[in-house]
């Protein structure tokens, strides 16, 4: 029987997970000064998944939706956690996890089972009503829906889209007037 | 929400909305729990391979040629294909009725598989259990009926909304499919199975697993396991017994071997004479926290599993007897030399007799090395020699049912 047994609990952004949360590290030995280094990196790695996380999360969630997106999200936190010093070394870290949920999102695009937004059953998450708006970012491209939830919906700049998407600022900005106009067009066709 | 709002302020409504649906899909979900031990999700196994090349973790206990699977087989090694889209089907269960949609069949012939993801309209439970995959044969001729599977890749995925599905499961509830129809596929099939789960937290990581059948065929009431010793192991186990998890896709006689270790559990069913099917699943404290479905080559099995194992045969397997010359022949086990066999009877009407005798299917040549042993008297041996060893029952009618460990 196996005695070695290393669990993480990966934090989820904007959930209160304190609870049995504490966390073994690998065990690593390097002496007493070992858990203040493991504390370090437990502070960083909680700040990253709570603030790149929660943009992250808000990214996925418009591309794939609310069951889909949150399923990537942790896939996509537990990567970073697994190749946590590999990650931080990286230029781009947060467009780097964009590309980690894009493979791990792709079982769900299978059998002709697309994912859907915002989820495959909206009512289930107290969406309250606006779903002319809804199907009208339903048929944007997912780029564009992405750049305009962020931007509009979650005041993001347009620089830390361009930073998930890992795309230039330019590009953010065409696919936010784009998806906007879009948008409007959608929308007023359904009210005349 | 007004339509003559501006476009940015429905955009950061919905915004808000999305965000509150996802911090509520994310407590629900739990958090992600990756584990070093039991390689189960493709994290799990990663990290492990990781750790194994960095040379700080974890020996790995299973072989990277073992975890790849073809993308587009199932656990048969068939090709999955897509099959008509849109045929419905009626699912009927306790507690569901809804219809589903065809969405892939596997192999041809008799061998052909369809699974269905049906949804509930009026799904007491809520939109917890959205929907489950059965897979049923188009010839409508398997034995026991419909069946549900889990073993093929797109089931695996489907386990992944199942994972939802067990919020439901730790309420207690069970979901029982009573009848399916499908054209002309027949409907008096089964099936389900409920595993009660007992797990001794405190204590050694053994864990006690009672199967039970349930739906059209009379099977024994749920088979009362031993349970773990260790401080508060009884109750532990008075918790947990409440915790039923519907295991959807096992047909009673489709299991072949359950091992569990250390926390995971694990189906092996025999696809052929040297390939198994394993299914691993995590389970926490009656919680299923991972699972997922593979092919392996039977000689591969032993790696699988850390340290040594304990294999038991369940009762519903057994009962799958196959007239022989000399009796009715039971099942086999792949066993070590040395190793105490324990054959208890579980299903025997107490008062009848059968005998059983235990050879060596290594050797043809081998004589038996144990027989005329009567049940319901439990016997224990060891066992000679590694190998594979038959177990026959003989002189008497119908099935006989027991239970077989090793220790």
């Amino acid at each position: 029987m196996s005695t070695l047994r290393e669990r993480t609990t990966i934090p989820v952004p904007g959930v209160d997970t304190s609870i049995g949360r504490s966390r073994e590290y690998k065990a690593k030995s390097f002496g007493n000064g070992a858990s203040v280094v493991q504390k370090t990196e437990e502070s960083k790695f909680n700040a990253f998944v709570n603030n790149e996380g929660l943009r992250l999360r808000r990214v996925f969630t418009a591309r794939y939706g609310v069951e889909v997106g949150g399923d990537v999200h942790a896939e996509a936190m537990a990567w970073a956690w697994e190749h946590w010093e590999a990650l931080q070394a990286m230029a781009n870290p947060v467009g780097y996890l964009y590309r980690v949920a894009q493979s791990s999102a792709r079982p769900h695009r299978r059998w002709l089972r697309r994912t859907t937004f915002p989820a495959q059953m909206p009512d289930r998450w107290h969406l309250d009503g606006d779903n002319s708006l809804i199907d009208s970012m339903r048929a944007l491209t997912d780029t564009q829906r992405i750049s305009v939830l962020m931007v509009h919906g979650y005041n993001s700049t347009y620089a830390e889209v361009a930073e998930v998407l890992d795309c230039s600022i330019s590009a953010v900005t065409n696919h936010v007037h784009r998806g906007l106009a879009a948008l409007r067009r959608q929308l007023n066709a359904e009210e005349q | 929400m007004s339509a003559h709002d501006s476009l940015e302020t429905r955009l950061t409504r919905v915004a808000l909305d999305l965000d509150v649906a996802a911090q509520s899909y994310a407590t629900q979900r739990g958090p992600q729990t990756i584990s070093t031990v039991g390689p189960t999700s493709a994290p799990e196994r990663s990290a492990l391979i990781s750790d194994r090349r960095a040379g700080t973790g974890a020996p790995a206990r299973v072989d990277p040629q073992v975890i790849g699977q073809s993308r587009n087989r199932n656990a048969f090694g068939l090709r999955i294909r897509p099959a008509a889209i849109g045929a419905l089907v009626l699912v009927s269960t306790a507690s569901l009725l809804g219809f589903g949609a065809v969405q892939w069949q596997a192999g041809r012939g008799r061998a052909t598989k369809t699974a269905v993801t049906a949804q509930s309209p009026n799904n007491p439970m809520g939109n917890n259990v959205r929907d489950f995959v059965l897979a049923l044969p188009v010839n409508g001729t398997s034995p026991g009926g419909l069946r549900l599977t889990e073993n093929a890749e797109q089931d695996v995925e489907e386990q992944l909304t199942f994972r939802k599905g067990m919020a439901t499961s730790r309420s207690g509830a069970t979901f029982v499919v009573q009848q399916m129809v499908e054209g002309d596929v027949s409907t008096d099939g089964i099936v389900d199975v409920s595993m009660v789960i007992e797990r001794n937290i405190g204590g050694d990581e053994t864990i006690g697993v009672v199967v039970t059948q349930t739906g059209g065929v009379e099977t024994p009431s749920p088979t009362a396991t031993v349970p773990p010793e260790g401080p508060n192991s009884a109750a532990v186990a008075m918790a947990t017994i409440r915790k039923r998890i519907a295991l959807r896709g096992f047909s009673h006689e489709s299991i072949d071997t359950l091992i569990t270790n250390d926390g995971q559990l694990s189906i092996v069913r025999s696809l052929s004479e040297s390939t198994v099917s394993v299914t691993s699943m995590r389970i926490d404290n009656g919680r299923l926290l991972t699972s997922n479905a593979r092919t392996v080559a039977r000689t591969k099995l032993p790696r699988l599993f850390d340290g040594e194992p304990e294999i038991r045969f369940l009762p519903g397997t057994i009962s799958a007897v196959a007239q022989t010359g000399d009796g009715e022949h039971a099942g086999w086990l792949r066993a070590r030399g040395g190793q105490t066999l324990r054959i208890s009877n579980v299903g025997v009407t107490p008062g009848s007799q059968r005998r059983v005798t235990i050879r060596s299917r290594t050797s043809d040549d081998a004589p038996p090395f144990l027989s005329s042993v009567i049940l319901p008297a439990a016997l224990e041996t060891q066992l000679p020699h590694d190998g594979r060893y038959e177990i026959l029952v003989g002189e008497g009618s119908g099935p006989v049912t027991f239970e077989i460990s090793i220790a």
